[in-house]
C-alpha cells in the first residue's frame, strides 16, 4: 500500500474534505474513503479515531454523540467554523502542491 | 472467540497509548459502534467485523489501563526521587557554607566552597531536561563531591563521602535514557 508518513500528511486534509459534506460518523468516513480511492486507501480504525479526536481537540470539527433508531449511539462529526477556514486554505495549498509534484514526477520528459 | 490480532492491535495501541485515560475510553466507545456498523453492513469486510469485536476492543482497553497505572506509579517515584536528590544537594550546599567554621582552618573554606560548586553542579544535572548533558552534570558534580571528602582533610570529610554516591545514584537513575 502506501507510507505510513504519506498518508499521515493528507488524512487531516481528506477527513475534513468529507465531513464538508456533512455530519458524518467514523464508519461512514472510513468507508467514504474506500470506495472513494478504490480499496486504495483502507484506512484501519486505530489511525481514524485518534486522528478525528485531535483534529477535535484543535477545535477543526465538532463531535457529538447521537442515538440511532436501533438504540445505539453513534459520534458524529461536522466541520466548524475554524475547520472551514483552515480546509479551504489546505485544499488550495494541496490543489498547488500536488500539480507541482505532479509535473515533476510524471513520465512526461521534462522540457 | 476469534484469536486477538497482535499487529492490528500493536498499532492501535500505540495511537491510544499517548492518550488520556477520558479520550481513550471514548475512541474505545467509537471503536464499539464502528464495530456494530461494521457487523450491520453486508458490503464490510470479515476483517473489520472480526477486529472490531467489542470484547477486543475492551481488552485493548484494559491493556492500556494497565499501561497508564504503571505509568502513574513510575512518575510518582520520579517525583519522590527528584525532591530526595533536590534536598540532598540544597542540604550539601548549606552545610558546606557552616562546616568550615567548625575546622576553622583555609584548607577547611577550600574544600567546602569547593563542594559548593560541585553539589551546584549536580543540582543543575538533576533538573536539566536534557538527559544526556543532566548525566554529565550529574556524574561530574557528584564525583566530585565525593573526592572532595576522600583526602580526610576535614572533619566533614564522610558527609560528602556519603552524599556523593547517593547523589550519583539518585541523579542518574532520574536522568537514565
Amino acid at each position: 500500500m502506501f507510507e505510513r508518513e504519506l498518508l499521515k500528511g493528507s488524512l487531516g486534509l481528506m477527513l475534513m474534505a468529507l465531513i464538508e459534506q456533512g455530519p458524518m460518523y467514523g464508519y461512514q468516513i472510513a468507508k467514504l474513503i474506500r470506495t472513494h480511492t478504490n480499496d486504495v486507501i483502507d484506512l484501519k480504525e486505530g489511525s481514524l479515531y485518534p486522528a478525528l479526536h485531535r483534529m477535535e481537540k484543535e477545535g477543526m470539527i465538532e463531535g457529538f454523540w447521537q442515538r440511532r433508531d436501533d438504540g445505539v449511539d453513534r459520534r458524529y462529526y461536522r466541520l466548524s467554523a475554524e475547520g472551514q477556514r483552515i480546509l479551504d486554505e489546505r485544499r488550495a495549498q494541496w490543489n498547488r502542491f500536488s500539480a507541482a509534484v505532479s509535473k515533476v514526477v510524471s513520465d512526461a520528459p521534462i522540457q | 472467540m476469534l484469536p486477538f490480532n497482535e499487529s492490528y492491535f500493536s498499532e492501535l495501541e500505540q495511537e491510544l497509548g499517548s492518550l488520556s485515560a477520558e479520550e481513550r475510553d471514548s475512541i474505545l466507545r467509537e471503536l464499539r459502534s464502528h464495530t456494530e456498523d461494521a457487523c450491520a453492513d453486508p458490503s464490510a469486510d470479515t476483517f473489520t467485523v472480526q477486529v472490531g469485536l467489542p470484547e477486543q476492543a475492551a481488552k485493548v482497553g484494559r491493556h492500556l489501563r494497565s499501561v497508564h497505572i504503571a505509568a502513574r506509579r513510575e512518575a510518582r517515584k520520579r517525583r519522590s526521587t527528584l525532591i530526595i536528590s533536590t534536598l540532598m544537594a540544597s542540604t550539601v550546599i548549606v552545610l558546606s557554607f557552616i562546616f568550615p567554621w567548625f575546622d576553622g582552618n583555609l584548607i577547611a573554606f577550600i574544600l567546602g566552597g569547593v563542594a559548593v560548586v560541585f553539589a551546584v553542579l549536580s543540582l543543575v544535572g538533576v533538573w536539566m531536561p536534557k538527559p544526556r548533558i543532566g548525566r554529565w552534570l550529574v556524574w561530574s558534580g557528584s564525583a566530585g563531591l565525593t573526592l572532595v571528602g576522600m583526602p580526610a582533610l576535614i572533619s566533614f570529610s564522610s558527609f560528602y563521602l556519603i552524599c556523593g554516591p547517593l547523589l550519583l545514584l539518585t541523579g542518574m537513575r532520574l536522568q537514565r535514557a
